[in-house]
């Protein structure tokens, strides 16, 4: 009985812990091609991407490392079946498997120009993530741990969704590790 | 919502992007010559990454697309199971690598340029926590090897897994087309 019950509270701290939505993956197995649908819905106005439009990642094999940072592509794919925009910021928070958040989120960059954005069904759009790997050590004013997720709010959302990410990070407010850069269309632009 | 000019020019350059009709190849009958078959995605061709906006728990097993994503400028094609194992940031093996699901049978799926295909992927929560000997430890990378290919390609994955030889903790699937929703 003790097997069981630990089993069903790692289930349930995994769903709620990753974000779970209620599609259960066996049944959803059909999926349309990616961008079918673009050319069709040219005519209706294009709404703002939701949290739900949107699976977010970071693509970890196409890091670019330079002195003191490594930029990595934080990509968001739209799951959903219509054309949506992003445009500006995404609010970035590195966090525990837990969901807390570890330190600072991520400062605002500047650059590049605010563009709005257009993500076909399947297809995916991205800001760069500034992980500013030389603010991260074991003195006082930083604090190192790892982290397991970024938790991501696309621009204009109050939902957050998670990614998987684990790399050190600071958990002293304050020391600003990471950095992001406004939404950019296409997969990268490393 | 917006409206106008400037949004349809962005649909075309999307639809463009994206290869929409590249991704029909199948199909365009309308193009001059006779369509060429794709190539096999390569590596180099793909982004891998595990969906965790879209897992969905079973007794004992939560399940994620396991996502590749090309990210060339030509649509290529893949067959069948991509070989996956957890490792830690070091990229040191943990445990077995991810066991066979035949849940699927195996077809050929076309991704075209900016599109996503992917395969399931299972970890199996209740052989992490309660298999005696599991030895578990927290991941912080999949290596996964697209179907054919020799070189891998990481993405981030921070859970648990057993570090002990034989216990199967997870799975994997051939490849389906589309990102799965």
């Amino acid at each position: 009985m003790f097997k069981g019950s630990r089993r069903t509270i790692a289930a349930i701290a995994a769903a709620v812990g990753l974000g779970i939505g209620s599609a259960v993956w066996a049944t959803s197995a059909a999926s349309a091609a990616p961008s079918a649908a673009a050319g069709s819905a040219a005519a209706a106005a294009v709404p703002e991407c939701t949290s739900a439009d949107l699976a977010v990642w970071v693509d970890a094999t196409i890091g670019n490392a330079a002195a003191g940072s490594v930029y990595l592509p934080l990509e968001f794919t739209n799951i959903s079946s219509h054309t949506c925009f992003l445009v500006g910021w995404p609010g970035v928070f590195a966090t525990n498997m837990q969901g807390k958040v570890l330190g600072s989120g991520a400062a605002r960059e500047p650059t590049p120009a605010r563009t709005f954005v257009d993500v076909a069904p399947g297809g995916t759009a991205h800001a760069i993530l500034r992980y500013v790997d030389v603010q991260i050590d074991h003195t006082a004013a930083c604090k190192e741990t790892p982290a397991s997720l970024l938790s991501v709010y696309p621009p204009d959302q109050t939902a957050a969704r998670i990614a998987f990410f684990s790399l050190p990070v600071c958990t002293v407010p304050g020391r600003i590790y990471l950095r992001i850069y406004r939404i950019e269309a296409g997969l990268t632009g490393l | 919502m917006r409206n106008g000019a400037r949004r349809n020019i962005a649909a075309i350059a999307a639809a463009a992007a994206l290869g929409t009709g590249a991704a029909v190849w199948a199909a365009s009958a309308a193009a001059a010559a006779a369509p060429a078959i794709p190539p096999v995605c390569t590596s180099g061709d793909l982004a891998v990454w595990v969906n965790s906006a879209e897992g969905g728990a079973a007794l004992g097993t939560v399940y994620y697309p396991l996502e590749f994503t090309n990210i060339s400028s030509h649509t290529c094609r893949s067959y069948g199971y991509p070989g996956v194992s957890a490792t830690n940031a070091s990229g040191k093996q943990l445990g077995d690598a991810a066991e066979r699901d035949s849940v699927f049978k195996p077809e050929w799926v076309s991704i075209p340029a900016g599109g996503t295909a992917h395969a399931l992927f299972g970890w199996e929560d209740a052989a992490v926590y309660t298999e005696p000997g599991c030895k578990a430890a927290t991941a912080s990378l999949l290596s996964v090897y697209p179907p054919n290919q020799a070189s891998a390609r990481v993405t981030f994955f921070s859970l648990p897994v057993c570090t002990a030889k034989n216990h199967t903790d997870l799975l994997v699937s051939v490849l389906q087309p589309g990102v799965n929703r």
